[in-house]
């Protein structure tokens, strides 16, 4: 469970410490970290040792020890010498190395709880004895971020989240799909959306110029118990889809400011078809040209504004009236009257929806 | 350090949002061009398609003379600053300048040179190993700076990398990037919408407006020759008095008229005005508040352009005063020395200099004066 580095660097901090030369082995005799270098000459003595019953014993100038977790041999621990002061050290390594087993299981244990968490897989009574069990809060303010990376399993983008939030350790950072990296965080009693929106800002801007990765962050709402994450998660998971079909340059989107976005997102497919067929009359607006969706978005941009449209167009304003008339002639919807724009703007959303959500079918 | 080549460059966002419009340049090795222009001009949009941020809509960009447009950003040879940076809190000063190197897969020794050699340049070789928390504002900065230096990268790119300091340390960290790109000869791009900090840094600036670049030009070229209101009015602190006059012909002489005013232009800045047909049409007119006088010697002296004015702001800012006044329905601000006797209420006498008048198209924009 534990990385062999981290048993190499333990081993190598004790040995700078005691000047007493280690070496972990699995139980098939094989070195797994070592300071000195014939340690695979031992493999067959130390398979005799994994068979005998006893815990620590000295051949042929070295201390065995076996190491467990909960009864179960993990290790077999080598210290080069047969004093009683080596002996003392080897018990000090076996002792270190099982309350290495313990925190790594604790924080594999806290992983999967928040993995379980997030996915609803846990039962209600099961959160709270779980939580309490593994020391993690339960009424405490928490938020969850959705990172979506680019590219698959992302390593650098992991990395660099983790070390970003490493002085946290009541922040929890996990994976349970291989393009989003997903981070649950506690909040301080003053932090609020300002902060979530300025946590997401940095995660993007870091990831971009660290891991130099695309990346989209989300985030849901801020939750006030542990049984709430997955409420948070979802949010920030629906809050990502909505910013990918309706504002595709924006980076960050937050859950608690969706737009009109959140109310098309939840409309049944049937019924967005029919609105289609009752606005376009059969045909898309995927139709149109670029240059009218230009006019259109434009103006649309510029509040329904002639003049401000035509010069922003660099046309002539006479130019946009004729392109705005021929709109209306194809669609019976003036788009400078109030009404006939709103239900446009929302049947060109309904369309990007209807394209997002069949680009998912196929 | 390698020259940029941008061509045709177009960004169109799939929810139909045009952030760029086709945009050209060419930018020479060791140059430090900055882009400004207001929030959602699409100056940082087009600094993340040459990180490799973003996709490209349309056209190419090069780096030296290789096109990028399909490289990943970590094969672009480029190293970024953003706003919103952050130094890793567990990690020592040297150990953040090593995180992206180590996720390059650089050589210890490598590594190891290449963070020395940025620590001496900016100062910071002594507190290599010291913690964030541990660092000033100022040592995290540089910090932060280093951390994209030692990437020995071939263009930097800084997105408003200042925008959360204060003001204090934002002079001084402008500083330090200027000394610290002269040194090394770097090609630096640099986005703000703080004009301050573009005259500053850059050898050229970009003004940009609704994904369109309104000009490209040394900070003086865009400070004394605008190629249009909008360039006018956003470079210079505080911004270019503008006001409508129609123009009307005395000899060889345009004279502008606005309200009950009439202030005659000499020859040199009446020929485009006359030549383009402009007599008898309305125009818009820009002066600085450094070329609106209110010294006597100079009003006496020009009485071709003198205008009532009633005084409403006082502004003393110490080594300086801005006069706020009114003539007719417009509102002026000039720039003034502290011996100014004006108080709001005064009706004074000010002088336009009209040799460095602004004159602009009324429906276009576009300069009149400055072709």
């Amino acid at each position: 469970m534990i990385s062999n580095q981290i048993l190499q660097s333990t081993i190598d901090g004790l040995k700078g410490i005691t000047r007493v030369d280690l070496c972990v082995c699995d139980t098939e005799g094989k070195a797994l970290a070592t300071t000195f270098p014939d340690a695979e000459d031992h493999e067959v003595t130390i398979m005799a040792f994994v068979d005998s019953p006893a815990d620590s014993q000295v051949i042929q100038g070295y201390q065995f020890f076996k190491v467990f977790d909960e009864h179960q041999l993990e290790y077999i621990l080598l210290a080069r010498g047969s004093g009683d002061d080596v002996y003392m050290v080897g018990k000090v390594v076996v002792f270190q190395i099982q309350s290495l087993l313990v925190a790594y299981k604790e924080r594999f244990d806290k992983d999967n709880f928040i993995k379980n968490l997030l996915l609803d897989n846990l039962l209600l009574v099961d959160i709270y004895n779980r939580a309490k069990k593994l020391h993690i809060d339960i009424s405490v303010r928490r938020v969850v971020f959705v990172i979506e990376t680019k590219n698959e399993n992302d390593s650098a983008a992991l990395e660099t989240v983790k070390s970003l939030f490493a002085a946290r350790n009541k922040d929890f950072i996990t994976a349970v799909d291989e393009k989003n990296i997903i981070l649950v965080k506690e909040l301080k009693p003053n932090e609020n959306y300002e902060d979530m929106e300025k946590t997401a800002k940095v995660i993007l801007d870091m990831l971009n110029t660290e891991a130099m990765t695309k990346v989209h962050v989300a985030y849901g709402t801020i939750v006030n118990e542990i049984k709430e994450v997955s409420r948070s998660y979802k949010e920030a998971k629906m809050a990502l889809d909505v910013g990918k079909i309706f504002y595709s340059d924006k980076h960050v989107v937050a859950y608690n400011n969706l737009g009109i976005g959140r109310l098309i997102y939840q409309l049944p497919m049937s019924l967005c078809r029919m609105f289609i067929k009752e606005i376009f009359d059969g045909k898309s607006p995927d139709d149109l040209d670029e240059e009218t969706l230009t006019t259109i978005n434009k103006f649309f941009e510029n509040n329904l504004n002639v003049s401000e449209t035509s010069r922003q167009l660099y046309i002539h304003r006479n130019t946009l009236v004729y392109r705005l008339d021929k709109l209306q002639k194809s669609t019976g919807l003036d788009l400078r009257v109030f009404e006939d724009a709103i239900t446009f703007k929302i049947a060109l959303m309904v369309v990007k929806y209807m394209n997002y959500m069949e680009s998912l079918n196929n | 350090m390698a020259s940029l080549s941008l061509k045709n460059i177009s960004k169109v966002f799939p929810n139909g949002f045009i952030a760029v419009k086709d945009f050209s340049m060419e930018i020479e090795d060791g140059e430090f061009v900055v882009f400004i222009g207001p929030s959602g001009c699409g100056k940082s949009t087009i600094l993340r398609m040459i990180a490799g941020l973003e996709d490209i809509t349309a056209g190419e960009i090069y780096i030296g003379d290789r096109l990028v447009n399909d490289l990943e950003t970590q094969e672009r040879d480029v190293a970024m600053i953003f706003q919103n940076y952050m130094l890793y809190p567990n990690l020592s000063a040297y150990e953040n300048m090593a995180f992206g190197l180590k996720m390059r897969n650089i050589g210890r020794d490598e590594m190891d040179q290449a963070i020395r050699r940025a620590a001496e340049i900016l100062d910071i070789t002594s507190i290599l190993d010291k913690k964030p928390r541990t660092l000033t504002r100022a040592q995290q900065q540089r910090v932060a700076l280093g951390r994209a230096m030692a990437k020995d990268p071939k263009v930097f790119l800084l997105d408003e990398p200042l925008m959360n300091l204060d003001e204090k340390l934002r002079c001084q960290m402008r500083r330090e990037i200027k000394r610290v790109q002269e040194k090394l000869g770097a090609t630096v791009i640099y986005v703000t919408d703080d004009q301050r900090e573009a005259m500053d840094l850059g050898t050229r600036i970009v003004v940009m407006n609704d994904g369109v670049v309104q000009q490209i030009g040394t900070p003086e070229e865009l400070y004394e020759k605008p190629a249009n209101k909008f360039v006018a009015g956003y470079m210079g602190t505080p911004q270019m008095n503008m006001f409508e006059a129609r123009v009307e012909q005395d000899g060889k002489r345009a004279v502008l008229c606005f309200s009950d005013h009439r202030v005659l232009l000499n020859e040199e800045r009446s020929a485009p005005l006359l030549e383009g047909g402009y007599a008898g049409k309305e125009i818009v007119c820009g002066v600085r508040p450094e070329d609106i006088h209110t010294d006597r010697e100079f009003v006496a002296a020009n009485p071709d352009t003198r205008v009532e004015a009633v005084v409403q702001v006082y502004e003393m800012l110490g080594t300086e005063v801005f006069l706020h006044f009114q003539v007719s329905n417009t509102g002026f601000i000039t720039r003034t020395g502290t011996e100014s006797e004006a108080r709001p209420g005064d009706t004074i006498a000010v002088c336009l200099d009209t040799t460095r008048i602004h004159l602009f198209d009324k429906s276009t924009e576009i300069t009149i004066s400055n072709r």
